[in-house]
């Protein structure tokens, strides 16, 4: 190729060029042999322009170069075809890319169409791709490109299936994607999306049409959907209708289910339903039966059944309420007692005399309280009784004395005349006793009582019954007066008959345990069948006859079953009381308000020999059901039989668990169980049987896994940190470069597996914590201390050994209690330093000896465990008491459970027969207590006390258990003889307050009937 | 016997030096019997022929007398003492038995024995005893904290802070007290710090958690933990004794049956 005359210059421009003049025009333009634009010349030109003049040496080459571009342009402008008349952008002066050849390839002819159709003007291939390169589907993956934010998963996904649809391979594809990306780069943005613009749209898949179901479920949905999104007025107002009505619907269920009666109760109502019929039908039955008219006297015999007494209505009655007026007086009655404080203040200032105002208010005194003291709170009823003897005490001479007891003077046997008349009369009768046993009040008041008591009262003055005096001389006041009223049964006007009877009723509640009620009852009984008067006739006689069998439990679970039978036996074989009356009583037994077991044939003819009576009397006696609680029920103690099984099989469990316990954590595991036990048993006596259910629970757990629940870490061995002293050394060689120092420390982290120090090292490192200067290299020390060496136990002696060179700072005692979790007092607190030194002292004894902190949880859960007995105790009796916030020391909380038990015994009274007092337990508790040098033997002293209250209680409550009770607490004591530790002597002493319980406990009766069915 | 051997060598002679060393030896030899008591000033067994039952407070004046002075061990009087004690306290139990527990207590040999009766005399009468148990000095906040720093400085090589302590009587006899719980007892403590120099003294984990113990019931005062409480104190039982059984504590049934003395025994 010649391009000049110069021919070093030629072949620098062929060069340049890359290929010579003969090559052809078409050759240097590089354009191939088809057919050509004139767009397609003049971008050839263009862009071998650019080319030529980004890579010409000289400027002078270049124009050559150019010159020969244009002359090879020029010679082929006649023979190009028009183009599509466009600008063809120039492109911005920046850097052109190296060419890269490309090499479009497809394996298949494309087939028609407007994604894949072919280019309407072929684009010979060349080094760049330009806009002219690009195809109608390369517009289309780039249109994809550029909005779907480039290559991307989903952009690939798209291209993919166009690829598919076009017929390209994987490899084209992605020469293809290469190219545009090429294109984008070189076309910038503008360009880009110039074609992106170009890109033909692409129709979308015509949809599958739907089948006919698919169609009928998308016609509903869309229905539903047009409902729910409440398009028009009417949709929503069906809407709001519709969860209208599910709303009722579910408020109708809900409401039914709560207000379902259980199974129990359900059957237990078609139970009663059923005998209300059966009742009805015989009412029935007697009514339209013939009537034999003298029956109401002497009835018709029929072989084998007496036809019993017949009434309009049950013979039965009830008084009206308590007055208003008591009502009112209840509220004076503080007021009352302050008048009678002061009044003995003035007795005392002049023992001789007693005004006549004195006086009055005295009697006015003593008819409140008389008229009101059923209604008391035991307290206040123990306050009244207290101000009445601190007047009394200062009552020294005769006169006053005598003045003073007038307002106590009392016949219990006078006819009643006013409905408080049994209130009043037990009053003094009980005040009266109380004054005989009082060894403080003066004797001339004392004999006055004493001469009355023997005089109206007779019997023992009650100081060992229980309930004390006042319970049994009010008592015996309200039998008499029983006998009274029986008498004056159609003399006392109606109502005040049934009144007084009431008060009569309420007095006996009040003053008595439910099996002395009974017997009280019982006697009344026996006296309306021994006076007769009008049994037989409506009257007030038979309706006290019918109120008393109401009242009377006739049921084998009742209190005192033996009584009553023995009882009935007596009326049965007793010659004084008539037939008729018999007759009565069997009748109303038998009658519609009777009781279950009892026969028709049990009633008795009126005019039965006394062998008809006996053979009536043996029938009635096998018919009687046996008793369910022994003799002198007291209180028993009903509870579901499940725990009781469970109870009778962990009480000898836990004995084993306590006589094998070896270790002292052994044996407060062993106390815990115990404890627990004891506490389930209080809280069944507290009839909080959930909870119970739960403690037990949990010793059963811990019997069968000998798991106590009690959170103890596990014991750590930290590994100590090797080369003990190279530590030390460094840091000593270090001097006081603060920044060589902190690295130094630093480096102990390295050491992952380390969790302690040796002792010089520890040392070092310690020392740095407490006075490490300046204030970064302690605070380095610090970090480490706490991230690294917290649990090491020679790093801990350190700790504790060296505090006092540490400053009384705010960041000292942060950095002591992230390190010992103790929570410090304020450092003006004078306790302070104690308590640092304490907090450390038990980091330290932590981690050296691994039971410690086992020891210490298991010792706190048991004062927990004791404390929550404590409480459950307490809820039995009025009073409160405040227990100390905070965690519960073990034998603290033993004494405030003695003392809950104490009270407890306090509200009660000596058993019959009982031979000793609280006085004796008391001093036995101070005797123990001097026995006990520290907390361990203090809480088995505590224990023994609260054991021994406990037994006191139980034999108030429950006196059939006497012998069995006994036997328990000499058991207990030879326990606490053998016993080889505190510890063991504390558990075993737990265990026999659950033994006690337990005496008392019987299986709840689960018949809803009681013995009635 | 000396004197008399000593006078024989004194005039002299082999025969006396042997004499001499005979009497040594015999003397080295004898058994180690307790010393005679000391004279009394009455007469014995004519006070034991008066005792009279109907004057049990004779009894128990006696027996104070005897025990007055005794030596310690086992004696004949000591045994004496005992029963006239027993005796007193069982002719005449409403008055005089609290006493003759004490009394007894007092003649007790070992801490157990004693307890029992200190016990009893609380149960018969709870004035008469403040506390059963040997009590421990009460100690302070102050001195706890500083025997307690103490401790640690002496753990740490500065022993001056406990020779200090330990020179001075009461807080001697505090750490006294903990003598038992104490690495090597409160005679090792002292000697380390006697030793001087700055040498850490050696003590092992087991030595200063025995230490620190003391220290934790120091600074507790009275309320340890449990933890602490069982490895200073162990776990010794309660001395439970029942009001039924103390008369026989304080003297058999058979020998309190025979309260009189005549001719050398006691009789019915």
């Amino acid at each position: 190729m010649s391009f000049g005359s110069d021919p070093a210059r030629d072949a620098a421009v062929a060069a340049l060029l890359g290929c010579t003049r003969a090559a052809g025009p078409r050759a240097i333009l590089g354009l191939g042999d088809g057919p050509i634009d004139r767009d397609t010349l003049d971008a050839a030109l263009a862009t071998r322009r650019r080319q030529v003049e980004s890579n010409a040496a000289t400027r002078g080459l270049a124009e050559a170069a150019i010159a020969e571009l244009e002359a090879a342009a020029a010679a082929l402008r006649p023979s190009a075809s028009e183009g599509r008349s466009r600008t063809i952008p120039r492109p911005p002066s920046s850097p052109v890319p190296p060419v890269r050849p490309v090499h479009p390839k497809v394996s298949a002819p494309p087939p028609p169409g407007p994604i894949a159709g072919r280019s309407r003007t072929p684009v010979r291939p060349t080094p760049r791709i330009t806009a002219a390169h690009l195809t109608p589907f390369d517009r289309l993956v780039l249109s994809i490109l550029v909005s779907g934010g480039g290559w991307n998963a989903r952009t690939r996904v798209l291209v993919a299936g166009l690829a598919h649809q076009a017929g390209l391979d994987a490899a084209t594809l992605r020469r293809v994607v290469s190219g545009l990306a090429s294109f984008m780069r070189q076309q910038g943005v503008a360009g880009t999306f110039g074609e992106v613009a170009r890109a033909e749209h692409r129709p979308a898949p015509p949809p599958p049409a739907p089948g006919r179901l698919e169609s009928t479920v998308l016609r509903m949905a869309e229905g539903v959907g047009r409902e729910f999104r409440g398009d028009s007025r009417s949709s929503f107002y069906r809407l709001v209708t519709l969860f209208g009505l599910v709303a009722v619907f579910f408020g109708v269920v809900l409401v039914t289910v709560l207000t379902a009666p259980s199974p129990v109760v359900r059957d237990t109502n078609l139970r009663r339903q059923e005998a209300e019929e059966l009742l009805t039908r015989r009412l029935e039955e007697e009514k339209t039966a013939a009537v034999d008219p003298t029956h109401s006297v002497t009835p018709s015999t029929r072989p084998g059944v007496v036809r019993p007494a017949t009434f309009e209505r049950p013979p039965m009655f009830r008084g009206d309420a308590v007055p208003e007026t008591v009502v009112f007086d209840l509220g004076r009655l503080p007021a009352a007692v302050d008048d009678l404080a002061t009044l003995a203040r003035r007795l005392e200032l002049d023992v001789d005399r007693l005004p006549e105002a004195a006086r009055v208010q005295w009697e006015d005194a003593i008819g409140l309280f008389a008229r009101t003291w059923p209604r008391m709170p035991s307290d206040q009823r123990s306050q009244v009784l207290a101000s009445i003897l601190g007047v009394l005490r200062v009552a020294e001479t005769p006169e006053v004395a005598d003045r003073l007891l007038a307002a106590l003077a009392v016949d219990p046997e006078a006819p009643i005349r006013e409905e408080l008349d049994p209130w009043r009369r037990a009053f003094r009768s009980g005040v009266l006793g109380e004054i005989v046993v009082e060894q403080s009040l003066p004797e001339s008041v004392r004999e006055i009582a004493r001469r009355w008591v023997a005089e109206r009262l007779p019997g023992s003055d009650g100081r060992h019954a229980s309930g004390g005096p006042f319970a049994a001389l009010g008592g015996r006041a309200l039998d008499l007066m029983g006998g009274t009223l029986v008498e004056q049964a159609g003399v006392l006007g109606i109502g005040d008959f049934e009144d007084a009877w009431e008060r009569w009723f309420e007095a006996q509640a009040a003053l008595r345990r439910s099996d002395e009620v009974q017997r009280a009852l019982v006697a009344t009984l026996g006296r309306v069948l021994a006076v007769n008067r009008g049994l037989g006739n409506p009257g007030p006689s038979t309706d006290l006859l019918g109120r008393l069998v109401r009242e009377i439990d006739w049921t084998a679970a009742g209190p005192d079953p033996e009584s009553l039978r023995d009882a009935y036996q007596a009326w049965m074989r007793d010659s004084s009381i008539d037939g008729q009356a018999l007759w009565v009583l069997g009748s109303v037994l038998d009658g519609p308000a009777g009781i279950g077991w009892f026969r028709p044939e049990f009633v008795l003819d009126p005019q039965a020999t006394p062998g008809v009576r006996l053979r009536v009397l043996a029938d009635v006696l096998d018919a009687w059901p046996e008793s369910r609680t022994p003799v002198a029920r007291g209180e028993l103690l009903p509870v579901e039989g499940v725990l009781l099984d469970q109870l009778d099989r962990l009480i000898p469990e836990m004995a084993a668990v306590i006589r094998d316990a070896g270790t002292s954590r052994e044996l407060l595991e062993a106390l815990l169980g115990a404890e627990r036990l004891a506490l389930a048993t209080t809280l069944l006596a507290a009839d909080r049987t959930r909870e119970a259910e739960a403690v037990i629970g949990q010793v059963i757990s811990q019997v069968d896994s000998q798991e106590t629940g009690v959170d103890i870490p596990d014991p750590r061995s930290p590994v100590v940190r090797g080369n003990d002293g190279e530590f030390a050394q460094s840091l000593k060689e270090a001097g006081r470069d603060a920044d060589a120092r902190i690295a130094i420390i630093d480096s102990l982290l390295a050491d992952a597996l380390a969790g302690d120090l040796g002792p010089r090292d520890a040392e070092a490192l310690v020392q740095e914590a407490w006075r490490g200067s300046p204030a970064a290299v302690r605070d380095v020390a610090r970090s480490v201390v706490l991230d690294a060496f917290s649990n090491g136990p020679n790093v801990a002696i350190e700790m504790l050994n060296t505090v006092g060179r540490a400053a009384r700072s705010e960041d000292t005692a942060v950095f002591i209690e992230q390190y010992t979790d103790a929570i410090l007092p304020s450092r003006r607190d004078d306790d302070w330093d104690a308590a640092v030194r304490r907090a450390l002292a038990r980091h330290a004894v932590s981690l050296l000896d691994a039971d410690a902190i086992g020891i210490d949880r298991l010792a706190n859960a048991v004062g927990e465990t004791v404390l929550a007995r404590a409480r459950a105790r307490e809820g039995e009796v009025a009073a409160g008491t405040a227990f100390g916030a905070g965690r519960p020391d073990p034998s603290s909380s033993a004494a405030a459970a003695a003392d809950a038990a104490r009270r407890v015994a306090t509200g009660l009274f000596l058993a019959p027969g009982g031979d000793r007092s609280l006085e004796d337990l008391d001093r036995r508790r101070l005797a123990r207590r001097r026995l006990a040098s520290d907390p361990i033997r203090r809480l088995v002293a505590e224990h023994v006390a609260e054991l021994e209250y406990l037994e006191f209680i139980l034999e108030a409550r429950v006196p059939v258990r006497r012998v069995e009770l006994r036997s328990a607490m000499e058991d207990a004591a030879d326990d606490r003889a053998e016993a080889d530790s505190g510890l063991r002597q504390a558990a075993s002493t737990v265990l026999r307050m659950v033994e006690l319980e337990r005496l008392r406990m019987i299986v709840r009766d689960t018949d809803p009937l009681g013995g009635m069915g | 016997m000396i004197d008399r051997g000593m006078a024989r060598v004194g005039r002299g002679g082999l025969p006396s030096v042997i004499a001499l060393a005979a009497c040594l030896l015999a003397g080295a030899a004898a058994p180690m019997v307790p010393a005679d008591p000391p004279p009394r000033g009455f007469d014995l067994q004519a006070r034991l022929e008066d005792l009279d039952p109907a004057r049990p407070i004779e009894y128990l004046e006696l027996a104070e007398e005897i025990a007055e002075g005794l030596a310690t061990g086992e004696s004949a009087d000591r045994v004496l003492a005992r029963r006239l004690y027993g005796l007193a306290g069982r002719l005449d139990p409403d008055r005089l038995a609290a006493s003759a527990a004490l009394g007894l207590a007092s003649l007790a040999t070992d801490a157990r024995t004693k307890e029992r009766y200190r016990a009893a005399a609380s149960l018969l009468d709870p004035e008469s005893v403040r506390s059963v148990t040997a009590d421990r000095p009460e100690v302070d906040a102050e001195t706890a904290l500083e025997i307690g720093e103490a401790f640690g400085d002496f753990r740490s090589g500065r022993t001056i802070g406990l020779r200090r302590a330990l020179q001075d009587p009461a807080r001697e006899r505090l750490i006294q007290g903990w003598d038992h719980a104490l690495p090597g007892g409160i005679e090792w403590l002292r000697r380390q710090t006697e030793a001087g120099g700055r040498q850490r003294p050696v003590v092992d984990r087991t030595d200063a958690l025995a230490m620190i113990r003391v220290e934790l019931a120091l600074l507790d005062r009275g309320r340890p933990q449990w933890s602490t409480l069982l490895a200073l104190e162990g776990d010794p039982p309660i001395v439970d004794l029942r009001v039924d059984r103390v008369p026989s504590l304080l003297l058999d049934d058979a020998a309190a049956s025979r309260p009189r003395h005549r001719g050398g025994a006691w009789v019915e």
